[in-house]
């Protein structure tokens, strides 16, 4: 950048100069030039823009939807892998087993008259989604055991009210199934009339397990079909009572990760979390615009006229200051519905009052300038004097409250939304980062076992408040007029 | 004077209130910045105020130009009242009257490029707008020895010099009949003094312009004045043709600001004798009976105490306010030399 120095020759104008123009660089640039050297304020910069673009774009790189509840995995952890129903393995089932091909310990379950007993030996990929659908009467047990450990006994275990299958004699959840009821079932794992469906998902704990999962059934029924879930396609087979299949399923199943693990519903952690800060610096965005757009025309304007017209309009600002804003947001949110806009609203009218004061501070400043006077003699009204010399001026101030407010909005927010006040649009609730907390908080556990839940919205949201104060610190001192030309 | 001067101030009066009180202001006083003020300046001349720091200089410029509305008193500019009119036909009024501004920092803003500096008098009253708009800046660039591709730069990327020329070039814009130059140079250094008021002079015999050109010195303003007023404490003390005040001052205060000046030659500026006014420049916030000047004057009299000297010509065109003066000027040994 070529300057001309006080050393330049007074009014020598180079004849080559011409009249094409040369660029000058403005102050925004001068300070963005020193905003680069500012490591901090830098890093704070692009985590706030990946975190921004995250959220706008949570429908292209949210690996799940945030909602979609697969209630049979339950709380787990991160990183761990999971076979899901959309799984597009084939079966192959096996053929009628001899007596002599039925493993041992199914041999010993044969004993007992009075279940007939299905039993699949999970070769290999140890987790794997069938579904059974099962003629006639109810199903007696599930009996689901890992090898090397002691049978389950059908009768520890309720089908029908428990949705997770535990192992009673160590209380561990080694892995999960689930038996939808007939109800709420989806149309395709219905098994039509007079059938029940058992949807079994087994979740992999490490590469060695193998389990054994055993399905009791009484009466006449008949399984009619063992098959991929999800299709009446695909092998299938009729048994009668008594007989014993061993069902070797064979090839990869689909398998997936859920990287910062799953809630307690089985909603993903990962999805929840940037969904949930969509909606976090979506209000906090948004609500600053509102402070933006009236606190700086509403300051700047006060400032300009001063005096009475000043007095008046400042006595409204601090009247508005004294009241309790947190009751004044709770108020509207309860009197006006929970809805999205009404927080925007609420929460923008309360920040508003200090980019009101602050601008008007520095309008008071720079109207005594020369240059307003300069403007003023050369025809500006009142409104350019307003927009072209004295808000421009202000810009400086008003970007680093901004970027200040967003997080302060953010975490008015979210402490509404732990105290239980989310909103919703649509009927459905919007869950900031605030609300996952509070999730997170409850559903923690005596010993924290779900430390997961509550950790990635913390973290989340601190990092996101620190990238933004830093980079409000690093713009206020960027734009620091004695700073202006320093490296 | 045969013709109708273009500006004439008559009794101008600013007071500005002072007021105290947090919640319920009152009014405890004044401070007179400009009080009881006459002078004319005639179409085409230049007419040099001078004065020290505080005697209301700056404010005399802005309550012509209506930055400051005047609490008193008549501005006859071009046939109108300044003083009379409304926020409109002012803003109407200042195609014709103009000023440049003391400090070349504070009086650009940051903001603004060039073009947008010097554009902004061609917007506010439509009468350039787009490319037309960027040719007549140019010009004017170009009219005050800057060059128009420096048109897209901001004005800390200028000198001090350069920014007045900016500030010039923006004041010529709407082609006034007159500008009001508040200090145009005192902010800058000597060297580039000289370069501004020659440019202003350029300027004048090429467009005719009429000037008030203020400074608190009278070494600045005997280079381009034609006649110069002394200005104290909201009055004017002295009116004289310009070389006449250098060489026969007719009043206390003129002469000892001049023996402030340093003469060239150090033979003389030793023999000569420096007046010190004794006392502190007084503030403005007092009504005054006498002669404002009482306190400091050398020369003063009995009747300075209680009686308002006025401006009365004591030559041809050379007019003084002052008891003890006459056609001779000061009595020998008055200034106590
Ligand atoms: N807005 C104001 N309110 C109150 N007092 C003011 C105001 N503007 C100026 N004054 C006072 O009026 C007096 C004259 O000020 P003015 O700026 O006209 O002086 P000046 O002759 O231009 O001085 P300088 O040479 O330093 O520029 C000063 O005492 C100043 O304090
Ligand atoms: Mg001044």
């Amino acid at each position: 950048m070529e300057r001309p120095s006080n050393r330049t020759p007074e009014g020598i104008v180079a004849a080559s100069h011409g009249r094409r123009a040369l660029q000058g660089e403005s102050l925004s640039q001068d300070a963005w030039r020193r905003l680069k050297k500012n490591k901090m304020a830098m890093a704070g910069f692009w985590i706030s823009v990946v975190m921004s673009l995250s959220a706008l774009l949570a429908d292209v790189i949210s690996p799940y939807s945030p909602e979609e509840q697969q209630r049979w995995l339950g709380a787990l952890p991160p990183l761990t892998e999971v076979l899901s129903l959309r799984n597009e393995m084939r079966f192959t089932v096996g053929e009628r087993p001899t007596e002599s091909e039925v493993p041992q310990a199914c041999a010993d379950a044969l004993g007992d008259e009075e279940s007939h007993e299905l039993l699949f030996e999970v070769q290999d990929e140890a987790i794997t989604p069938v579904r059974l659908v099962l003629d006639g009467d109810t199903v007696e047990s599930i009996d689901l055991r890992p090898p090397g450990r002691g049978v389950v006994r059908p009768d520890a275990l309720d089908v029908e009210e428990q949705d997770f299958l535990r192992i009673p004699d160590t209380g561990e959840r080694v892995a999960v199934a689930r038996i939808a009821k007939r109800d709420a079932a989806p149309d395709v794992l219905r098994g039509g009339e007079g059938r029940r469906v058992a949807v079994l998902e087994l979740v992999r704990r490490s590469p060695e397990d193998r389990y054994r999962l055993t399905v009791g059934f009484s009466g006449d029924g008949t399984v009619s079909a063992i098959d991929r879930a999800g299709t009446d396609a695909g092998p299938s087979l009729t048994l009668k009572p008594g007989y014993v299949v061993d069902v070797v399923l064979d090839g990869n199943p689909l398998r997936h990760t859920h990287i910062l693990g799953t809630d307690q519903e089985g909603r993903d952690s990962l999805s929840r979390l940037i969904y949930g800060g969509r909606i976090s610096l979506l209000v906090g965005l948004t609500a600053t615009l509102v402070s933006l757009l009236v606190g700086v025309l509403y300051g700047a304007f006060s400032g300009y006229m001063g005096g009475r017209i000043d007095g008046m309009m400042m006595r409204i600002v601090d009247v508005l200051y004294a009241i309790p804003y947190l009751f004044l947001v709770i108020l509207l949110l309860v009197a006006f519905g929970r809805s999205i806009i009404i927080l925007f609203v609420a929460l923008g009218l309360v920040q508003w009052l200090t980019m009101a004061r602050i601008v008007r501070g520095q309008v008071l400043g720079l109207k005594e300038k020369e240059f307003v006077d300069a403007a003023v003699t050369v025809g500006a009204g009142w409104w350019q004097v307003l927009t072209r010399h004295l808000i421009p001026n202000t810009l400086g101030v008003v970007v680093v409250y901004t970027t200040l407010t967003v997080p302060q909005v953010i975490l008015q927010e979210s402490f509404l939304a732990f105290i239980g006040l989310t909103v919703e649009m649509d009927g459905r609730p919007l869950e900031s980062w605030g609300a996952l907390v509070n999730y997170g908080r409850e559903a923690l556990g005596a010993n924290g076992e779900f430390w997961w839940l509550l950790l990635w919205p913390s973290i989340a949201m601190s990092v996101t408040l620190f990238s933004l104060n830093f980079l409000g610190d690093g713009l206020r001192d960027a734009l620091d007029p004695q700073q202006r030309g320093r490296t | 004077m045969s013709e109708q001067p273009l500006l004439s101030v008559e009794d101008l009066e600013v007071h500005f209130p002072i007021e105290r009180g947090l919640l319920f202001k009152r009014q405890v006083g004044a401070v007179r910045a400009v009080d009881g003020l006459n002078f004319t300046v005639n179409a085409g001349e230049t007419l040099g105020l001078v004065g020290e720091s505080g005697c209301g200089k700056s404010t005399t410029a802005r309550a012509i130009i209506r930055l400051e509305d005047p609490t008193g008193g008549r501005v006859m500019f071009d046939g109108r009242d300044l003083a009379d009119l409304s926020r409109t036909e002012m803003r109407e009024a200042r195609q014709d009257l103009q000023m440049i501004f003391q400090d070349p920092y504070a009086s650009l803003n940051p903001r603004m490029t060039v073009l947008n500096l010097i554009g902004e008098p061609f917007r506010n009253y439509g009468i350039a707008s787009g490319s037309e708009l960027t040719e007549r800046v140019c010009d004017l660039l170009e009219v005050v020895g800057l060059s128009a591709s420096w048109r897209n730069r901001y004005p800390h990327e200028f000198s001090g010099g350069q920014r007045q020329r900016i500030g010039v070039a923006r004041a010529l814009a709407l082609e006034p009949k007159m500008i009001l130059c508040d200090e145009p140079v005192s902010a800058l250094d000597v060297s580039i003094q000289a370069q501004v008021i020659n440019l202003l002079q350029d300027l004048q015999n090429k467009l005719g312009l009429t000037y008030l050109f203020i400074a608190h010195d009278l070494a600045v303003v005997r280079h381009i004045s034609d006649r110069v007023a002394v200005m104290y404490l909201g009055r004017i003390v002295e009116v004289a043709p310009a070389n006449e005040i250098y060489t026969k001052p007719l009043h206390p205060y003129s002469v000892a600001l001049l023996s402030a000046i340093p003469i060239p030659d150090p033979k003389l500026q030793r023999a000569r004798k420096r007046i010190a006014l004794e006392g502190e420049i007084p503030t403005p916030t007092m009504a005054y009976k006498g002669c404002r000047f009482v306190d400091r004057c050398p020369a003063r009299i009995a009747r300075c105490h209680d009686e308002d000297p006025p401006l009365v010509e004591h030559r041809p065109d050379h007019f003084a306010a002052c008891w003890v003066t006459g056609e001779d000027g000061l009595p020998a040994g008055a200034m106590g030399v």
